[in-house]
């Protein structure tokens, strides 16, 4: 906490980068879930290249119009979450507060979706991940996804909380590059989910 | 331009405006739901060849990633790093997902590389579901792999009828 601890282009940007270090650090860490993500997809190309037979995600009792709305809700959220940024860019710390709790309302939502009206229904139905290829993929990146979607909720709730929140009356602008941060991961994850949802959903 | 924003909105690729720009953020939100709508109404249509399908929905899929990446994530006014970081992820994304590609061209159209999974021919993926079986043949191994599925529950569905290696 003291003048000591202050650690160098936190908000001002660094001399060769040109931006903040939280910044760069959080293009950097996307890069890497975009690996992540990518050699799942890569596996799903190679097994349903490679199978005699692929069945659809209809044929498989995979609900669109569920998935549609969860679509809908993600992308309502980057809104949110985008517009909460720019409130803060406008000093009006209310509205972030208000455009960010729509955000982890749309998260939550997301979830509720997801466990309720695919999750259960499936492995009620005894279409676990040992069912078949398909389902092992589907719940493994649709898992993973959830599980991005989790760490979001957690990171975008704690910046509603009061601890979570006190940057902004010591140093805004820091907080702003916080939130700043915290919308690029969340924009992200709705990107992950738009490819996903036309790939296992409708093809 | 960066100078003069050093100290104030270094954070931020095109500088203060971020609030000004609240009003095009809900359009493109909009169009991306309109984006949505289309995507959902393509698998719908009539196209028999799962190549179209796949293509048609990526290409829309594409269409709303570059919306987001771009205003959303405010890459259209962006420092250069980030965009040498991002053009060396996609130099390493795109061998990464044509490694299936090239793997099974070594083997030929219709060879099957994985072994086949339990419940994976036509018949047996049904047990205990309650999917239908249209028999739409989407693996791209073989159009013919209904029949020969059905009459081969271990032999892939092979153009040239070779049999599976062992593993």
């Amino acid at each position: 906490m003291s003048a000591d601890m202050v650690i160098p282009y936190s908000v001002e940007p660094h001399p060769v980068t040109g931006i903040n270090n939280g910044k760069f650090g959080i293009w950097l860490f996307l890069a890497s879930e975009v690996m992540l993500f990518g050699a799942l997809f890569s596996s799903y190309i190679l097994l349903r290249v490679g199978s005699p037979y692929w069945p659809t995600g209809h044929e498989m009792g995979v609900n669109i119009l569920v998935g549609a709305i969860n679509t809908a809700i993600l992308i309502a959220s980057s809104v949110t979450i985008v517009l909460s940024w720019a409130a803060l860019k406008e000093k009006n710390f209310a509205q972030y507060k208000w455009w960010m709790k729509w955000t982890v309302a749309c998260a939550l939502a997301f979830l509720v979706n997801k466990l309720l009206f695919e999750y259960y229904p499936k492995i009620s139905h005894g279409h676990t991940p040992a069912f078949n290829n398909f389902f092992g993929l589907y719940f493994l990146i649709t898992g993973l996804h959830a599980l991005h979607i989790i760490g979001g909720v957690i990171v975008n709730g704690y910046f509603l909380t009061g601890y979570g929140t006190r940057l902004w009356k010591t140093d805004p602008e820091k907080f702003v590059g916080r939130i700043e941060c915290a919308g690029l991961y969340w924009h992200f994850v709705d990107l992950v989910w738009i490819f996903l949802f036309p790939v296992l959903y409708l093809m | 331009m960066s100078a003069d924003h050093g100290s104030h909105s270094s954070s931020h690729g095109h500088g203060d405006h971020g609030g000004g720009h609240t009003g095009i953020y809900k359009k493109i939100g909009g169009v991306l739901l309109v984006c949505t709508v289309i995507t959902v109404i393509i698998s719908w249509l009539p196209i028999k060849t799962v190549a179209a399908i796949v293509a048609l929905g990526l290409l829309v899929a594409t269409f709303k990633a570059s919306l987001v990446a771009a205003i959303f994530m405010h890459l259209n006014n962006e420092k250069k790093i980030i965009y040498w970081t991002l053009i060396l992820c996609a130099a390493l994304f795109v061998p990464l997902i044509l490694l299936p590609v090239l793997t099974t061209s070594d083997h030929g159209p219709g060879r099957v590389i994985a072994p086949a999974a339990p419940n994976m021919d036509s018949k047996n993926w049904q047990e205990g579901g309650h999917g239908e079986a249209h028999g739409d043949g989407h693996g791209e191994a073989g159009h013919e792999a209904e029949p020969a599925a059905a009459g081969a529950e271990h032999a892939p569905a092979t153009q040239e009828g070779a049999p599976q290696e062992a593993h």
